[in-house]
């Protein structure tokens, strides 16, 4: 009988409803895609930012506390990642809990220049050692992403559903603020030169970014992306049940450093790591076993990504185990680079095209033939920039142990975002000057099959 | 007897089999299998266009009946299978020319579409109509899968 079949072969869960207004489920919700562009040029710039930097900075990475090393990773995390993050939330949200983010016409372009300019301002203050630059920039990265925060916070709480992308999404919002409370404690203590910077809460701030905000966002992500267009199985429900135990470990691993109850620091970091390692053992076996086979950047990307967080755990383990502090920043560069790096690159070849072409689709009245999704950023395009980034990566998290990389390491991940930019700045002109004669052009009626 | 579950379950398992036919012949048209191709399109065709209707005859009317809700995410969804109609429309037309770079672009716009199509039904739409359907969702469910197999049988009918 086939609703038998069926039913067996359902994977989707279905235990709530998000039905609030009469347009939730509007694609129509999602923003005009030049507020995600934007988000997500800003970002790739501070990507590439960061990665300059590096390559000209003598001594970048000779040490996590090398100012050039700290200015690096700011640059990146909060300039880099951070927009591109909340650009691609803006579409991602709809989608996955059928409410909208809210959108502030004139804010929002603030807002998105505040991350940057946060980020800058945090890294001349390293660089300089000038307290000043590292308080404002500070106070205007954390004020960025706390009112980002908030307008996630304010979506997810008004959404009744409870499935597992929506817990991710609660997994990522609670990884932001921690990390951000981590910070702002830091940034209080480093002004007011009241007490010494605890080290553990400099290792905690990282994770509650890395681990919880990019690693929740990346789970929720992947929850849905992954078995749909890599058209694989879903996760299996426990690992959803799991996975939602990571702000628990980081809080307890925080708590634990703060008081110095190193028996509550260890089994922590392992919990977070096996985590990590569990997600990157399970969608690798998912792409491998895709029924999709195609073997584009996208999902080279993901197979990156997977080895990237595998890679990430690891390094965690050896760097927690070890006193030789090289392990500490191979894990850093894995982590940032390997594993958010090569995701949000993966990402946006999917995004940006698709959301192209979709804006173009709801204005093609006329029915004339339009660039296909492939030739929006060009497939031959996407491929080589991508193998490149992920060179880059491996030369990055090998360069504690050999310095002499690290400026090949950047300069290659420089070539990259700048690769990158140029194809998405490239894909935005073609949207916006096929946007315009499509909105010229005469309606057509059109037979469907 | 075994639980035949709800028609969440079963459009849910429906929307994944279309998928593996979507990637199946994406595949065959890359390899330039045009008469695999066109076999696993004719499929997949079928089973969406029917898909569809059942939707829009049997699951969407009960929703607005059941909400009072009109113009509200049905008339979306319908759009978007509007969308995915044409989009049908132009694979056929590139699997007919031999054209592969066609069939594989808009296939793959296909494939995007009705992911995100697919994701709003599965974990908005559909447990809303369940939740408003209330003791009435296995009549439902049951209608619901004899419209998509073109067996509607007069006594299940509201």
């Amino acid at each position: 009988m086939r609703v038998v079949q069926k039913h067996r072969a359902a994977e989707a869960g279905s235990d709530g409803s998000c039905v609030s207004s009469p347009m939730a489920v509007s694609t129509a919700d999602s923003p005009s895609p030049d507020l995600a562009f934007a988000h997500m040029l800003v970002g790739v710039g501070g990507m590439g930012a960061a990665f300059a930097l590096v390559a000209i900075w003598p001594g970048a990475l000779a040490s996590r506390w090398h100012p050039a090393t700290l200015a690096a990773v700011h640059l990146f995390a909060v300039g880099g990642l951070a927009p591109v993050m909340f650009g691609a939330l803006f579409q991602f949200v709809p989608v996955a809990s059928g409410l909208a983010l809210p959108q502030w016409r004139r804010a929002d372009p603030v807002l998105l220049a505040a991350m940057p300019a946060g980020a800058s301002g945090m890294a001349a203050g390293f660089l300089t050692g000038e307290l000043a630059w590292l308080s404002i920039g500070a106070g205007l990265g954390l004020s960025a992403l706390l009112i980002s925060a908030g307008r996630l916070a304010f979506v997810l709480v008004r959404c009744q559903q409870r499935t597992p992308i929506v817990f991710a999404l609660y997994v990522a919002l609670l990884g932001l603020l921690g990390a951000l409370a981590c910070a702002a404690v830091l940034i209080v203590g480093l002004a007011s030169r009241a007490t010494e910077i605890s080290i553990a809460l400099i290792d905690w701030h990282a994770l509650w970014a890395v681990a919880g905000w990019v690693g929740g966002l990346v789970l929720a992500v992947a929850g849905m992306v992954v078995p749909m267009f890599h058209v694989t199985d879903a996760y299996p429900p426990a690992w959803g049940r799991w996975a939602r135990s990571l702000p628990l470990w980081l809080l307890a691993g925080s708590l634990g450093g703060w008081l110095g109850w190193a028996w509550l620091v260890g089994p922590s970091r392992y919990a977070l790591a096996a985590t990590a390692l569990a997600f990157g053992v399970l969608t690798m076996r998912l792409l491998l076993r895709s029924r999709r086979k195609a073997l584009d950047a996208f999902r080279i990307g993901w197979f990156g990504l997977a080895l990237g967080v595998m890679a990430t755990a690891s390094l965690g383990v050896i760097a927690h185990s070890t006193n030789d502090t090289r392990w500490g920043l191979a894990f850093g560069a894995a982590g940032l680079v390997g594993f958010a790096g090569l995701g949000v690159n993966a990402m946006l070849y999917r995004i940006v095209p698709f959301l192209i072409w979709l804006h173009w689709q709801r204005r093609n009245k006329a029915r004339v033939r339009l660039p296909l999704l492939h030739e929006i950023i060009p497939a031959a395009a996407q491929r080589p920039q991508m193998w490149i980034h992920a060179a880059g990566a491996l030369l990055l998290i090998a360069a504690p142990f050999a310095p002499e990389l690290a400026r090949s390491a950047a300069l290659l991940l420089l070539i990259s975002e700048l690769t990158l930019v140029l194809l998405l700045v490239q894909a935005m002109r073609l949207y916006r000057k096929n946007v315009h004669q499509l909105d010229l052009m005469p309606a057509r009626q059109q037979s469907h099959p | 007897m075994a639980d035949p579950g709800t028609f969440v379950d079963y459009l849910t398992a429906d929307h994944r089999d279309s998928d593996t036919l979507l990637a199946w012949l994406q595949e065959q048209a890359d390899a330039g299998c045009f008469a695999e191709a066109r076999a696993a399109f004719a499929r997949f065709r079928a089973d969406t266009l029917a898909h569809f209707a059942a939707e829009e005859n049997v699951l969407f009317p009960e929703f607005e009946r059941l909400t009072g809700i009109q113009n509200g995410p049905t008339e979306v969804m319908r759009v978007e299978h509007g969308d995915a109609l044409a989009l049908i429309a132009d694979v056929s037309l590139a699997l007919e020319e031999h054209d592969a770079n066609r069939a594989h672009g808009y296939a793959e716009a296909l494939l995007i579409l009705l992911q995100q199509h697919n994701l709003k039904e599965e974990y908005i739409l559909y447990p809303a109509v369940l939740g408003a359907a209330g003791s009435n969702a296995a009549m439902l469910s049951a209608r619901v899968v004899q419209a998509r197999e073109g067996t509607v049988r007069p006594d299940l009918q509201p």
